[in-house]
């Protein structure tokens, strides 16, 4: 086991991880964070996406280990005292979530690309927002919910 | 998961000490899109990675003389988001929007793309047709360099011994007035591997007349490679519809396509011709509008 240090969801924690652990399983087992889901775990759908740095990555394929240091984001570091972030109620507004599973994994992709998006935000193209969510899967919304939920998102915050 | 440790050098000197030291069942490891995955599906079983992620150098972007060098740990998204990279190296940014998924690609990185050596490897037709060079550093910290083309060796194999780390690449800017562009055939609009992958770079005279083309072609061979043939006919010609037919019948002759998941060799053989057609109309469109 190795000593690992580095910043949660605003707070600085420490933990001891194996080197086949990989980020999600020390989100979910070592720190109770079950926001984060691992779907495939081969980083192909995108419900386990957390922001490391800012940068979405899929923590099924992240060792732990690289996160010595870093600022690592979840989708539990959005509400804020008990409200939701304008992405959260924008989902909530357009029914972008049905059975759940992927919407922490979308959430997070969104705001990675909201957060680093260059133009105006109110003036952002489905096309750009399909790019962005390319590699987070939904079976239930058959997508027009979520890109709706996004724009709105990027609508009210301009 | 299979159990296996996790070393994160810092410095190049310090990777290859640990490599030496290392179990012999021990690998390097640079964005793990690659390693993980097969290591998550049991395809491989290391007792020891070593990360590549910390090297300094091994990242950036820097132009020297005429060429550029490109780090083997420069990720995938950092190609897509370079300014630098859109205006002089224009194919290998079509190759990086198009790679997987922005988590991904967040990760992935060059050396890794070209190291794993798919034969449909999506940065491989754009470094072909940059000309690229691969810089390669032993244990003694002693460089070589050699042509991509001649890196691969097979399908998944590449000419790379055990004390080596691919430093990174040299590529050729490409001369003024020339265009490049990379497409890449999917059976789906995103997340999908290349069914066929086209690089071209091609430079016109003031009458149109061809002086100079690179045409890259990823999935149709054992490993990704120039298609001379096509090339040595287009050169020289104005590039028109009836000489963008034959050059694609030509480069028919040159690829050997085999069935697989993504397709088959006959269907492949049909989309190589159209894409070369449509590579380099894409290349020349942008060669007018004064895009390299």
């Amino acid at each position: 086991m190795i000593q690992l240090k580095f910043t949660l969801n605003g707070d600085r924690v420490e933990t001891w991880v194996k080197g086949q652990e990989m980020l999600l399983d020390i989100l979910r087992d070592n720190f109770n964070l079950p926001g984060t889901r691992e779907g495939c775990g081969l980083g192909e759908c995108g419900a386990c996406t957390v922001l490391v740095n800012g940068a979405s990555v899929n923590s099924c394929l992240f060792p732990a280990l690289e996160v010595e240091g870093k600022i690592v984001e979840t989708i539990e570091s959005l509400a804020d005292a008990g409200k939701f972030h304008p992405l959260q109620q924008a989902f909530l507004d357009n029914g972008a979530s049905q059975c759940g599973f992927c919407t922490p994994g979308m959430i997070m992709s969104a705001k990675a690309f909201i957060d680093s998006y260059p133009g105006r935000p109110a003036a952002v193209s489905e096309a750009e927002i399909k790019q962005a969510l390319a590699g987070n899967l939904c079976r239930c919304t058959g997508y027009f919910q979520i890109i709706a939920a996004v724009k709105a998102a990027m609508q009210e915050q301009d | 998961m299979h159990k296996f440790s996790y070393q994160r050098p810092t410095s190049m000197t310090e990777a290859f000490s640990l490599k030496k030291a290392a179990p012999e069942n021990s690998l390097y490891v640079a964005g793990g899109s690659d390693v993980l995955l097969l290591l998550k599906k049991s395809v491989i079983a290391p007792n020891n990675l070593i990360s590549l992620r910390a090297l300094d150098e091994l990242k950036g972007i820097r132009e020297t003389e005429n060429r550029v060098f490109i780090g083997s740990g420069t990720t995938i998204r950092e190609l897509e988001t370079s300014a630098f990279i859109a205006e002089k190296f224009p194919a290998l940014r079509d190759a990086a929007v198009n790679l997987a998924s922005t988590q991904i690609r967040n990760v992935a990185t060059l050396g890794g793309n070209i190291i794993n050596a798919s034969p449909g490897a999506d940065t491989a037709a754009p470094l072909l047709i940059y000309e690229a060079q691969v810089i390669i550093i032993n244990a003694q910290l002693a460089e070589r360099t050699v042509a991509l083309t001649d890196f691969f060796k097979g399908p998944k194999q590449v000419h790379l011994e055990k004390d080596e780390l691919v430093k990174g690449f040299s590529l050729e800017v490409p001369p003024a007035g020339s265009g490049s562009a990379y497409l890449k055939f999917m059976k789906r609009k995103a997340m999908d591997l290349a069914n066929v992958g086209v690089g071209v770079m091609l430079t016109l005279a003031q009458d149109g007349t061809c002086t100079d083309i690179r045409i890259g072609l990823a999935t149709v061979a054992p490993t990704p490679i120039r298609a001379l043939k096509t090339e040595a006919f287009l050169k020289g010609k104005i590039i028109d519809e009836a000489t963008l037919t034959e050059a694609g019948e030509i480069a028919t002759t040159e690829i050997a396509p085999i069935d697989d998941l993504r397709g088959k060799a006959w269907h492949k053989t049909e989309v190589i011709k159209a894409y070369i057609k449509r590579a380099c109309q894409q290349a020349r469109l942008r060669s007018v509008k004064g895009e390299v």
